[in-house]
């Protein structure tokens, strides 16, 4: 098993009001931004991610996002350079680059591969669409969000493997003469992974690239549909799918004792959590998703919008299996942010019902909050289900110190990270690099691997 | 004074034909490229830069080129990432990010930050028009290059000092929604230095903008000219320039012997040196200078210096200086003949060669051990006054104990002579003292920015010689 150490890298320090205020993370003003502040958190964030190679991850995860106190990484690649330097082992998985974001797509493969070659070959690059604030951010427009994605890919692609000089002449990315001097330290190219949060589209095209999927902390029913997805087109490839080709992120927060876990563990629902990153309008703006998407979220999202990146994986999931979840964050989130806009709840109304959904939270698997004894039963029963070759631990987002956070990286490598890889090798879990993805063919009219376990899945609800 | 280590980062185990054969370093195919070499170089390099902290630097510098093995910095800006986490005290200065390449300003102005934020505010980002070769790597229209460079500029800025969230509609950028989170430490921005090649327009802005200007190992005759056209604008504009807005690159080895620094330092020439790092087609695309610009090289150049462009050239054209005319022909003669085929890949290599003493008696390039590059540095010095002073690692295939010797002695023995001179001769850098900062009342004398007298000690550096 492959474990990463991820935390959004939070500006812990923006005033909770403010966020609530604003009903969402984007859009905060930078006013609220302090350069003491930014400077030593980012430098903390690096020293967690050494920590965390020492204390025996396998990688670092990075991600990006614009214009947010909610993760600092506006430029991921910029911290993706200095840990390609300063550890050693650890592998760095970008999980991902915004492609449609970008307007230079090349400056992109130079920039990954010099990254490549500092690390030796640590470098796993990844893409994403972007949420729909980035593409506000970056003035991208939406409308050309999965065209952009699609071509940047294929463009980078070609700059790592196609000898240079070549002309490059697509839909729009236009390159007379393509030769990047430095080209990435892995061969043919660097190991690519994908994030999403349950798009099929998504999940398809991955199948169909042989590129390991991650969820970011889905649903665990609707993952698993996603994954017999995955299986079902990697076996119209001609190939068999398998726990390589899969990861998922998981938030996890550890400490000495239950009460101090329980009390610090709240931290993940400052300024309402993940279910604040973006407000509706800002997440899916006209022309992000596809039709066949946008006719789905109509028919299911009555509560508006915004889950995990803005797409409540609850109702993704409860839309397909009809099965009602425990504890749907974002239908607090989203009505809550309703009444904020009207002005008939209060900031500490909103706080009220932020927090209310603490143990809800937990109970649904959200959040797993503990000491290493008690977070090692919930983590199993992930692993039961989903059988992920990858498995990441977000660390808490909201104002815990950098002492505890510390500590929770600590605990995670002295026992939750053996448990785990215990847990793996008995369920016969493989990771991405034991076995290469996409690597073993599909006789038709066989039966394909199991991804999931329907058992595990049905003893969890 | 403030003295930065440079290497453009080449990557050296480039088979020296293949460059002569493209007539260039930028083109040659990348199946050259070995990821092996190249991760090594890279962290070489680190390396040194580290070193030269050690050693005494001030600051290291960067630079930036695509597409090219003269320089492995092609988002220089991961190296300066690294350099912020893993040097402690030294000034990060990037001369520097090619603005009307990268496309996309707010990434720019956020990615820099960052940077600036995790080195607690030693950063000291720089601005490019990019080279001829940049704009076709990148697909950049030459003709709206410097549209661009003007634009980014003010765009980036803006995202550092204006409170967001701000809309920006501009002709080449347009963002409905500029709020980036991380701002830079520094307040209310990084300070900003400019490095060129004489082109007289981008001293002009620089002036106008209060930028310090580092000259790119320029001939000391013209970057005079440009000094004090420099001295003129600022006074125009109100202020007195002074050493504070001067800065000069200068190419360098240094061995323990004069032997062993005169038998390495020929590495300089390797594939023909800077003076090969683009063919004058790619230097110089359609659209890529003003009018005026273009009309005045289509009067005088039948060579290209560092970057393309012969900053002797640029300067007769402006003084009617005629005595060269003719002269400098001998990089373009060698790669004409080349392409005909009418000289062998052998010859045009003893051609470069033999112009090694040369280059050093013009001061191109300076070699020796620390007792004999000092008085050399001095004259310069004594010329200039360049607040900053940046030492310039010689390219080419020195092997990496050479190129370490070569930082340890100067940090032993050359950097605190060249303190010593700068404090005698008065200069005084943009930390000490503020570019701009001084006002200047109208009708009164200026400052004196450079030294004739030392000028006329200096010697005169052969056209026909480039590195």
């Amino acid at each position: 098993m492959i474990l990463m150490y991820f935390t959004e890298r939070p500006y812990r320090d923006v005033p909770e009001d403010e966020v609530i205020k604003n009903r969402g993370f984007f859009g905060v003003p930078n006013r609220f931004f302090d350069r003491e502040v930014g400077a030593r958190l980012y430098n903390e964030y690096l020293d967690e991610m050494v920590y965390a190679e020492d204390e025996g991850f396998d990688a670092i995860m990075l991600n990006e996002h614009h214009g947010t106190p909610f993760c600092m990484g506006a430029v991921m690649n910029v911290e993706a350079s200095i840990l390609a330097r300063i550890t050693k082992r650890a592998r760095i998985v970008l999980l991902g680059n915004p492609l449609p974001t970008f307007k230079n797509p090349l400056r992109i493969a130079e920039e990954l591969a010099t990254i490549d070659c500092i690390s030796h070959g640590r470098l796993v690059p990844g893409w994403v669409r972007g949420a729909g604030s980035e593409q506000i951010f970056n003035q991208a427009n939406p409308a050309y969000n999965r065209e952009r994605f699609e071509e940047a890919h294929d463009l980078i692609l070609a700059a790592w493997t196609r000898p240079g000089p070549f002309r490059w002449e697509g839909k729009h990315f236009n390159y007379r003469y393509v030769n990047p001097w430095v080209t990435p330290f892995q061969k043919p190219h660097p190991p690519i992974m994908i994030p999403g949060v349950l798009s099929p589209e998504t999940v398809v095209w991955c199948a169909q690239h042989r590129y390991p999927y991650l969820g970011l902390g889905t649903a665990l029913s609707a993952t698993a549909e996603l994954w017999n997805i995955y299986g079902d087109t990697a076996a119209k490839e001609g190939y068999v799918a398998g726990s390589e080709n899969f990861g998922y992120l998981q938030h996890v927060f550890v400490a000495e004792t239950e009460e101090k876990a329980q009390e610090l563990g709240k931290a993940h629902l400052f300024g309402g959590g993940q279910g604040a990153f973006s407000r509706p309008e800002h997440t899916l703006p006209p022309g992000y998703n596809s039709k066949e998407a946008t006719k789905r979220l109509a028919r299911t999202m009555t509560a508006g919008s915004g889950g995990f990146l803005g797409v409540s994986a609850e109702q993704l999931g409860r839309s397909k299996s009809n099965d009602d979840q425990p504890a749907n964050l974002q239908a607090v989130a989203d009505s809550t942010r309703r009444r904020l806009a009207r002005g008939e709840a209060t900031i500490d109304e909103a706080k009220v019902a932020i927090y209310k959904s603490y143990q809800k939270a937990q109970d649904g698997l959200q959040i797993i909050t503990g000491t290493p004894k008690t977070v090692i039963p919930k983590l199993r029963r992930i692993l039961e289900v989903l059988r992920p070759g990858t498995f990441g631990v977000f660390q808490s987002q909201g104002p815990v110190s950098f002492e505890d956070r510390m500590t929770s990286i600590r605990l995670l490598g002295q026992e939750v990270l053996p448990a785990v890889r215990e847990i793996g090798k008995e369920l016969g879990i493989q990771d991405p690099f034991e076995r290469q993805p996409g690597s073993r063919p599909y006789t038709t009219g066989t039966q394909r691997d199991q991804l999931v376990s329907l058992d595990a899945l049905r003893a969890n609800a | 004074m403030h003295i930065m280590y440079f290497t453009e980062r080449p990557y050296r185990d480039v088979p020296e034909d293949e460059v002569i054969k493209n007539r260039s370093f930028f083109g040659v195919p990348n199946r050259f490229y070995d990821a092996q070499v190249g991760a090594r170089l890279y962290n070489e390099y680190l390396d040194e830069d580290v070193y030269a902290e050690e050693v005494g630097f001030d600051a290291i510098m960067l630079n930036e080129h695509h597409g090219n093995p003269f320089c492995m910095g092609a988002v220089m800006n991961v190296e300066a990432a690294i350099l912020a986490r893993i040097t402690k005290k030294v000034r990060i200065v990037l001369l520097g990010n090619p603005l009307p390449v990268v496309k996309n300003p707010v990434r720019l102005a956020e990615e820099l930050a960052e940077i600036d934020l995790i080195s607690k505010g030693r950063l000291v980002p720089g601005w490019v028009r990019g080279a001829g070769s940049e704009q076709i790597f990148n697909q950049a229209n030459p003709a709206y290059n410097r549209e661009y460079f003007n634009e980014a500029h003010d765009l980036v800025l803006a995202c550092w000092t204006k409170p967001g969230p701000f809309r920006w509609e501009g002709k080449h950028f347009n963002f409905r929604y500029v709020n980036p989170w991380a701002l830079p430490y520094q307040k209310p921005r990084p300070p900003i230095w400019i490095p060129g090649v004489i082109s007289a327009e981008t001293v002009v802005w620089c002036a106008k903008h209060r930028y310090p200007y580092i000259g790119l190992g320029t001939a000391l005759q013209s970057t005079v000219e440009l000094w004090n056209l420099y001295g003129q604008t600022a006074a125009d504009e109100g202020y007195m320039a002074g050493t504070e807005n001067f800065g000069y690159l200068q190419q360098i080895h240094v061995a323990e012997t004069e032997e062993e620094a005169q038998k390495q330092g020929r590495a300089a020439m390797f594939g023909g040196g800077a003076a090969n790092f683009s063919r004058p087609e790619h230097t110089l695309p359609p659209g890529y200078n003003s009018k005026e610009a273009t009309r005045r090289l289509a009067k005088q150049a039948t060579d290209y210096g560092f970057l393309g462009i012969t900053s002797e050239k640029l300067k007769e054209s402006q003084s009617g200086d005629v005595r060269h005319i003719g002269i400098p022909k001998q990089n373009g003669d060698t790669r004409e003949k080349l392409r005909k085929g009418e000289i062998s890949v052998e010859e045009a290599k003893k051609k470069i060669y033999a112009n090694y003493q040369k280059a050093q008696d013009g001061l191109q390039i300076i070699i020796g051990t620390p007792k004999t590059v000092i008085p050399k540095l001095k004259l310069i010095m004594e010329v200039l006054r360049p607040g900053v002073f940046g030492l310039f690692q010689a390219q080419g295939p020195l092997t990496t104990q050479q190129r370490l010797t070569s930082i340890r002695l100067m940090g032993q023995e050359v950097l605190p002579a060249m303190r010593e001179i700068a404090k005698g001769l008065g200069i005084v850098d943009p930390f000490e003292r503020e570019p701009g900062s001084r006002p200047y009342t109208s009708g009164t004398q200026y400052d004196s920015l450079v030294d004739l007298e030392a000028l006329k000690r200096a010697p005169k550096r052969d056209e026909s010689v480039r590195v």
